[in-house]
């Protein structure tokens, strides 16, 4: 609780969002939402709150109507937005979302390269990826297509590459929404596993109660308030 | 660059986007044929330019100074024909450049000048203004050119009488030709010993001159020394018709396979292949239906000679005069016996030693040479010998003391049937007291020239200066275009434009500006014309190619558009790992810059290829045609093999920028994804 006494790495304040067509429909009505260093957060609701639409926007992925966002201190702009997502959020997607025409070492250094950094054998990121690689257990297929992977394997290859330039909060949305059980659960071990270890924020957005429990503070939208 | 490879990885064809990897490829394909196509185009067209502007100023210059209706009407020009001095002759502007007195005028012996005449140019100092000798001191002052010479010129007219007559038969007759006359009116210009890039369009000397002027020196002794000392005869032929073995060279048994040529039922001829493949020289005397050819035997033995004619047991006896011809064409050693080139008179008298294998049997001895060519010669350096050669630096064109004085003629003339060593006159009006008095001047051909594509280049004539100097009285500066003026010859044909501003600034300075036009080599009045086309011809093309580069590259739009479509998605991945909108349009602006990359490179090295081996080629498409693709008389023997330097940098400049640009409106596009919408959708 002494870190909350701390600047938040992530402050969203009354965050407004509607959409326009067919008709005007308000999602989001005055967000407020802190998040900080080694916490996690749970976001549940049910289909259609506006669940994704909130982690997107938390995410800079989408802009809001109205509100303000700050990401580890800097207030989110449309001139800092891609630097911001490139170096301080990492996501993780219920469809793993993997680059097809790459291998997973690749798709883990694409953030890195993104970041004009150096990726060639033995080079720092490089190393870090395969680092990453390792510690989700993919070592052995660092070179494979990503359509070779199994869902699960998929999965691992996104956190690891949601990780790979080291950011401080990972956003993931429905993270094992198309894993069976089994392979659910290593993989939220794995989320909260880095989260402990490497000192970041994460940020969930699910349906499923059992994994927002996990989760050190737990939030549910309804009627577009975040209620605790 | 993440961005390249991402375009790159975009682009390797795969199964899942089979549509955008087939228009690439046929984007590919497009795009390296019209690269091809301009390149070999642009190269031929330039090569053949160059080789126009090379023959076009070996003849002329590449400046030309020439005087204008000032300088003849000038007092300077005029003054000449008043003045005993100078005997009441003008004088040419090499007479006026070695002339020691700029003017010529006496008024204690010369009558008055006439009043209409202009006043003189005079110098600070009140003497008349040299206006030849200005030009030569404008000349000196050139600065920054190098190997600048300068040859005044003259230009007669005269009509070339030539006398062409061949010691041949006509194959399909096998009636004499009598020999023919050629008369034409022809320009006759100096000769300049000095002009090595003549040496280029000079024709080598093939079999046929050498054999030419070995008949035409022929006829006397010394010409025949003067031949035999300076060609070493290695090789004979026979003539198209053929040529008659002599009895004495027959072995004493032989059986040979012969055609027999009947006329009206009357044996004429018995034609001896060297060997049985040489059945083609026949065709034309198989399609004379007069004429019966037919396949027979000739056998020799102790009892005589016998022809067997195909499906008759019976011989028919030939007698000693009954002629075995061999061949046309037919090629074998010889050389020619040196004990009868010393003592002989005239052709007839001298020998050849020869040895040829006629299937299977083998004839040696010694036979005439009159009625053989010479097949394979080589030349002795030397600078006697009567047709054109170099001596040192500088080129001869001889004086021979049988034949008269040695000429240039265009290469049209050789293909008309004249051959190097052919004798004739020039014919010109020479002015005496009461009238113009046709006079001839014996002349031969010692040479040909390529002329190119100038169009007087058929009828002008290069002679030596002594030459000219007798026959330009005949011809007036106001009939003729340009009757003399000055050449400027120098290393760098680039520099010409600045030679000549140089030259005009320096007549300014020096007031002669008024009498001097200085032309280069584009602009002169017979050749202006051809350029211009020749540049509106590659200027309409590039316009043509500009229009065929953009829709191949049309293709590279429709691709990207499909692209762009099917990569959405990981258009907005990239995006949620902070790549930029620019990063986007940049990978599909590259994916349209590499599909014109490797159309161009596939094109270009297709277009290296092909100009190397265009000779061959060229070789294959004529004998398919069944005739030539190039005309030799405008194109030159040889096809250009260098590639155009300009359209590469055209071609490579063009493809990637339209490329580049087919790319915008698809990356624009693709710059428009919102990931928001597209992880959610995909989600």
């Amino acid at each position: 609780m002494e870190e909350k006494n701390h600047k938040p790495l992530l402050e969203a304040t009354e965050i407004h969002k509607s959409f326009f067509y067919p008709s005007k429909i308000s999602i989001l009505k005055g967000i407020n939402l802190k998040v900080h260093v080694g916490e996690s957060v749970a976001i549940i609701g049910r289909s259609g709150e506006g669940k994704s639409t909130l982690l997107q926007i938390i995410g800079t992925l989408e802009q809001p109507c109205q509100g303000t966002l700050e990401i580890c201190g800097q207030l989110v702009t449309s001139h800092n937005q891609t630097t911001i997502r490139n170096q301080s959020i990492g996501f993780v997607f219920q469809s793993f979302h993997l680059l097809e025409d790459f291998t997973a070492l690749e798709n883990v250094l694409m953030p890195a390269r993104i970041a004009r950094k150096a990726t060639g054998s033995g080079c720092e990121a490089t190393e870090r990826g395969l680092f990453l690689l390792e510690k989700v257990g993919l070592a052995d297929r660092a070179h494979f297509h990503t359509k070779l992977l199994s869902g699960g394997e998929k999965q691992r290859v996104a956190i690891a590459r949601a990780l790979c330039n080291d950011p401080s909060i990972l956003f993931a949305d429905e993270p094992s929404g198309n894993l069976d059980s089994t392979t659910s659960a290593s993989i939220h071990e794995l989320l909260f596993k880095f989260v402990q270890e490497e000192g970041k924020a994460l940020v969930l957005v699910t349906h499923d109660r059992e994994l927002a429990r996990l989760c050190s503070t737990q939030y549910e939208l309804k009627n577009g308030i975040l209620c605790s | 660059m993440f961005e390249l490879s991402v375009a790159c990885k975009y682009l390797l064809p795969r199964r899942r986007q089979l549509s955008v990897s087939i228009i690439s490829l046929i984007s590919i394909l497009v795009i390296s044929l019209v690269v091809w196509l301009i390149v070999v185009f642009f190269s031929i067209t330039d090569g053949l330019e160059k080789n126009w502007i090379h023959k076009l100023t070996a003849l002329t210059a590449p400046v030309r100074i020439t005087p204008t209706p000032a300088y003849y009407n000038s007092y300077y020009y005029q003054v000449d024909t008043l003045s005993q001095a100078t005997d009441y002759q003008s004088r040419t502007i090499r007479q006026k450049n070695e002339a020691l007195v700029t003017d010529s005028y006496d008024p204690a012996e010369d009558q008055e000048i006439p009043s209409s005449w202009p006043a003189p140019d005079l110098n600070a100092d009140g003497s008349v203004k040299d206006l030849v000798k200005s030009v030569y001191e404008s000349i000196d002052e050139l600065s920054g050119i190098d190997g600048v010479q300068a040859h005044d010129f003259e230009i007669a007219a005269g009509q070339l009488n030539l006398t062409v007559g061949r010691e041949s038969e006509s194959g399909s007759s096998l009636q004499k030709l009598a020999s023919k006359s050629l008369s034409f009116p022809a320009f006759v210009t100096n000769f300049e010993p000095q002009n090595r890039p003549l040496t280029q369009t000079l024709l080598p000397l093939d079999s046929h001159d050498q054999t030419n002027v070995l008949y035409q020196l022929g006829s006397t002794a010394q010409g025949l020394r003067t031949f035999f000392d300076h060609v070493q005869v290695k090789a004979v032929k026979t003539p198209s018709h053929g040529w008659k073995i002599p009895l004495k060279l027959l072995p004493e048994q032989f059986h040979w396979k012969v055609y027999a040529v009947y006329h009206k039922n009357k044996l004429v001829r018995i034609f001896v292949p060297l060997d049985l493949s040489r059945e083609d020289h026949l065709a034309s005397l198989e399609e004379n239906p007069e004429l019966k050819v037919i396949p027979s035997n000739v056998i020799s033995n102790s009892e005589g000679m016998f022809l067997q004619l195909p499906g008759e047991s019976n011989l028919t006896p030939l007698s000693n005069r009954s002629p075995l011809t061999l061949l046309g064409d037919t090629t074998f050693p010889a050389y020619p016996l040196q004990d009868s080139i010393r003592t002989a008179q005239d052709l007839e008298n001298v020998s050849l030693e020869i040895a040829l294998t006629v299937q299977g049997s083998d004839l040696n001895g010694t036979v005439p040479f009159r009625g053989l060519e010479i097949a394979q010669a080589e030349m002795n350096p030397s600078t006697q010998v009567p047709w054109i050669h170099p001596e040192g630096k500088t080129l001869v064109l001889p004086h021979d003391s049988i034949l008269g004085a040695g000429i240039l003629l265009p290469k049209t003339m050789k293909e008309g049937g004249v051959l190097v060593g052919d004798s004739g006159t020039i014919s010109y009006f020479s002015p005496t007291a009461s009238i113009l008095q046709e006079q001839k001047l014996p002349i031969y051909i010692a040479g040909f020239y390529d002329q190119g594509i100038i169009p007087i280049g058929g009828k002008l004539v290069l002679a030596n200066r002594d030459t000219i100097s007798i026959i330009r009285p005949s011809l007036q500066p106001e009939e003729g275009p340009t009757t003399n003026g000055i050449n400027l010859r120098f290393s760098s044909l680039n520099q010409a434009d600045t030679v000549k501003e140089q030259l005009l600034k320096a007549f300014k300075s020096k007031g002669i500006h008024r009498y001097w036009n200085v032309e280069t080599f584009r602009e002169y009045e017979f050749t202006k014309g051809i350029i211009q086309e020749l540049q509106s011809q590659k200027n309409i093309f590039s316009m043509i190619a500009l229009v065929i580069i953009i829709v191949a590259c049309s293709n590279i739009i429709s691709m990207l558009i499909i692209l762009v479509n099917d990569k959405k998605v990981e258009i907005g991945i990239l995006r949620s790992m902070g790549a930029t909108s620019k990063s986007i349009a940049l990978i599909f602006g590259l994916a349209g810059g590499i599909i014109g990359a490797m159309g161009s490179i596939i094109g270009i090295l297709a277009a290296i290829a092909t100009v190397k081996n265009l000779q061959t080629i060229l070789g294959v498409i004529s004998r398919l045609q069944g005739y030539d693709l190039f005309n030799t008389a405008f194109y030159g023997t040889a096809a250009p093999q260098e590639l155009s330097y300009e359209a590469l940098s055209f071609v490579i400049g063009a493809t990637v920028l339209i490329s580049l640009l087919a790319g915008v409106v698809p990356a624009v596009k693709a710059c428009l994804v919102r990931p928001s919408s597209i992880l959610r959708s995909a989600g």
